[in-house]
């Protein structure tokens, strides 16, 4: 139902999933899959993503990174992490903008080839799947706002949003 | 990413190529700027990125400060290609400007609004210490309908971050140069502009208009003498 995937990512063989769940029950054990390297994802707080799209400029970043040698961190979904975040500083990024065991709601997002179907790991998780229209709900804009260091002034010309994706397309250009 | 030798040709311009292509469902152009042949190739290439990195920094200042300015969805560093929001239902301030001139009843409130809101959208650039180094008409865009004056700049290869008089007042001059030569017979409605730019400058105005004057006059000695 919640699940939304996009086939052939960027013309790759890859296929991108992303998925909200709300309600988990597990989530230590789900990051812990993801920390050993079991399960292949990214493991993203809801309230800090106000739209599905900020989530694909930054995968586009990561991907783009990762197919050329040049990314910053480990793996193509630390990678996404990473990219999803203003700063460069790596640990920060995480800690804003990955899950922590307290969370309940959490966006997953995976990038993988056909063969490997997500529902493997979905199965694990003891929570309640929602549609990804619901995600404003989960958005903490004042958090958004402050994370991405987005002033007044610039959201009288434009939204969150496109304040918040300008910023992870320059980040390595421009440090705010 | 996409492969652009498919993608459609929106303009061709003097520094690079405009694409349009379509960005995870958002409309989007992509800009290339291409080699110059008569240039060294290493030296065509940092330069090519160097201009890269000055339109996304001046870009991203712009919107901080409240100037409209495209979104940038994807920045190529190793193609050195920009992916931004197109634009779709605009035209161009040079387009528009000509169009209402050429229009026997075209209305010249508009064309005032127009430059009052240019002059101070500008100011507010040069507030910010952003010289945007390439001001034309056809680097504006206004957004559809035009009379909203949707503002949008465009074209910040040039740009840098400075806060030297000097550096403003050539940035209007070069502004003043490319309008008066392409809008005969404007004049009156470009001092208008200046009046906005100075009014909403506020102190720094001054200083930066008798710059722009200087630089005319340096201008005026040069076709003299040339
Ligand atoms: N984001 C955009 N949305 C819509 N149209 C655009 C956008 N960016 C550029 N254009 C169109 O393409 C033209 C050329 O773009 P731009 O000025 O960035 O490149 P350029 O090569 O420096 O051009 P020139 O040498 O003609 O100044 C603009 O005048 C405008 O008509
Ligand atoms: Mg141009």
């Amino acid at each position: 139902m919640g699940l939304k995937s996009y086939e052939n990512f960027l013309g790759s063989n890859l296929t991108l999933s992303i998925v909200l769940y709300k309600d988990v029950r597990n989530l230590s054990e789900v990051r812990k899959l993801v920390i050993e390297g079991k399960f292949e994802a990214a493991l993203i707080k809801p309230s800090v993503v106000v739209d599905p799209f900020q989530v694909l400029v930054a995968v586009n970043k990561a991907v783009h990174l990762h197919s050329n040698n040049k990314k910053y961190t480990r793996t193509l979904h630390s990678e996404i992490l990473y990219s999803l975040a203003p700063s460069k500083n790596i640990s920060d990024s995480y800690k804003k903008f990955g899950v922590t065991d307290q969370e309940t709601s959490v966006l997953i997002v995976s990038l993988a080839e056909e063969s490997t179907k997500p529902q493997d790991f979905l199965s694990v998780i003891q929570g309640q799947q929602v549609a990804l229209e619901s995600l404003p709900e989960f958005t903490d804009l004042d958090t958004v706002k402050k994370v991405y260091k987005i002033p007044d002034i610039e959201l009288s010309i434009g939204t969150v949003l496109e304040a918040v994706v300008n910023r992870i397309a320059s980040k390595d250009i421009v440090s705010l | 990413m996409s492969d652009l030798s498919k993608a459609t040709l929106l303009k061709q311009g003097a520094e690079a190529k405009i694409y349009v292509i379509d960005f995870l469902g958002k409309p989007c152009i992509v800009k290339e700027r291409f080699q110059k042949t008569y240039r060294h190739p290493d030296l065509d290439k940092s330069l090519t990125a160097q201009r890269t990195k000055s339109e996304i920094r001046s870009m991203l200042r712009c919107r901080t400060n409240g100037i409209r300015t495209p979104v940038i969805y994807f920045v190529d560093q190793i193609k050195n290609l920009i992916y931004m929001e197109y634009i779709q239902d605009s035209v161009t301030v040079r387009d528009y400007v000509t169009a209402i001139q050429n229009n026997p009843d075209g209305d010249t409130h508009l064309l005032e609004a127009l430059m009052q809101k240019v002059g101070s959208t500008l100011a507010t650039m040069h507030e910010k210490n952003i010289i945007h180094g390439d001001l034309t008409t056809s680097n504006m865009l206004l957004r559809n309908p035009p009379e909203e004056l949707n503002l949008i700049l465009i074209d910040f290869g040039l740009g840098y971050i400075e806060n030297l008089a000097e550096d403003k007042g050539v940035d209007l001059y070069v502004l003043e140069r490319a309008f008066l030569s392409t809008h005969p017979n404007t004049e009156a409605l470009f001092e208008l502009l200046l009046q906005s730019y100075a009014k909403d400058y506020g102190k720094g105005a001054v200083e930066v208009l008798r710059k722009l004057d200087e630089v005319r006059q340096r201008g005026r000695k040069r076709t003299m003498v040339g």
